[in-house]
């Protein structure tokens, strides 16, 4: 049915309720469903009836925000899922014919930076996008879920993405920078595939974003990773990071011959335990 | 108490013909013997997720010029009902038997 202003929003119990629905961040089609609904209930019924139009916003936002919050994490993990296949791509694209000397940059710092977020931002935006899956598979079973936990979900969820994107960018960066070791024209599509992934990322931010403004008031604690584990493991977050990044080293190690396996065995721990130390508050690992 | 039981009231008023949100809470009042009386408002909320979760369908209608949301039970719907009732008469019976 075509777009039609909802009647009676300006003033009385009707502007009220607008309000209130913008005061909890729920706005456009949703909004305008509510008036509407309200406005045809309303010329038959007493308004005094219809309930209070704060808390009637506060429930329609309680059931919308753990809706669209979860929904926003899945949306973003196929993003992600679609970018780490177009960047798989990219990578062997550029590197069929041989590989760049690290120090073949034309601005080498620009060229080790990008080299080292190629191998950082991928595995920080899996990590967090497979957190913020586990948590959206948790959650889509309640009808409400705690604000808390809702903001901790849209945590993981932009950090993914954002690491994500970052990964996309160093992949373009890194591709031009050491264009001189590649063909020109695997340059050009590598790099401007990488920014034209950019675009279903950015698409999934912009949902994460108005996901968040729709504010639930629901209580409870935002939990941490081994509410989302499905096994019971002792809750000492440091433990099971320090456990993780030691059978990393000894996969790492074993896997790497003793040309690469020592130093690979050494900084991905590091990594591991580094982006523990940094994003693992934020992202509700510790 | 009420609000706990909505999800299934909601799906029983609308289990033999469609109705828009005020004619479900007449109803609602009607089969209650006026009994069951809650801020309006509220069913549509419920409405709303029972929508989202499949179990009903709406489409916009025209009355008296205005445009009112219609809702009806999905097959879905009425299968969640039935094990709704099943599981209420299950609990009602037990609470007869605890009370006396």
């Amino acid at each position: 049915m075509r777009h039609v202003p909802v009647p009676g929003t300006r003033h009385g119990y009707l502007g009220q309720l607008w309000k209130e629905l913008e005061a909890v961040g729920i706005r456009g089609r949703a909004r305008e469903r509510i008036l509407l609904e309200a406005a045809d209930h309303l010329a038959e019924g007493e308004e005094a009836e219809f309930g209070d139009p704060r808390e009637l916003a506060q429930l329609f936002a309680d059931e919308l925000a753990t809706q669209a919050t979860t929904r926003a994490a899945f949306g973003a993990f196929g993003a992600l899922g679609l970018a780490a296949a177009g960047f798989a791509a990219g990578w062997i694209l550029l590197v069929l014919h041989g590989t760049a000397d690290i120090t073949s940059a034309s601005f080498l710092p620009a060229g080790l930076l990008a080299a080292f977020a190629l191998i950082a931002c991928p595995q920080i935006s899996f990590a967090a996008g497979l957190l913020a899956l586990a948590r959206a598979v948790r959650l889509q079973r309640l009808r409400v879920a705690p604000a808390a936990e809702l903001a901790l979900l849209a945590r993981r969820t932009n950090a993914a993405l954002a690491f994500g994107a970052a990964s996309l960018v160093a992949f373009a960066g890194y591709a031009v920078d050491y264009h001189a070791a590649f063909a020109h024209r695997r340059v050009v599509a590598g790099a401007s595939g990488a920014l034209v992934l950019l675009l279903p990322l950015a698409a999934a931010a912009l949902a994460s974003r108005n996901a968040v403004a729709v504010r639930s008031s629901v209580p409870g604690g935002a939990g941490d990773m081994f509410d989302d584990l499905p096994v019971a493991l002792p809750r000492r977050p440091w433990l099971v990071c320090l456990g993780l990044a030691g059978a990393l080293a000894l996969l790492l190690l074993a896997a790497g011959g003793l040309d690469e396996g020592p130093r690979n065995a050494v900084a991905e721990p590091v990594l591991v335990v580094g982006g523990f130390a940094a994003l693992g508050r934020r992202l509700g690992l510790r | 108490m009420l609000k706990g039981h909505l999800d299934a009231l909601v799906l029983a008023a609308l289990e033999a013909e469609p109705a828009h949100g005020y004619g479900i809470i007449r109803r609602l009042r009607q089969r209650s013997s006026d009994v069951f009386r809650l801020a309006e408002g509220t069913v549509y909320p419920t409405l709303h997720r029972l929508e989202r979760d499949g179990l009903v369908t709406s489409r916009w209608t025209l009355a008296n010029g205005r445009r009112r949301r219609v809702y009806r039970v999905t097959r879905s719907g009425r299968e969640a009902l039935l094990v709704r009732r099943l599981e209420w008469r299950t609990f009602s019976t037990a609470m007869q038997e605890v009370l006396g």
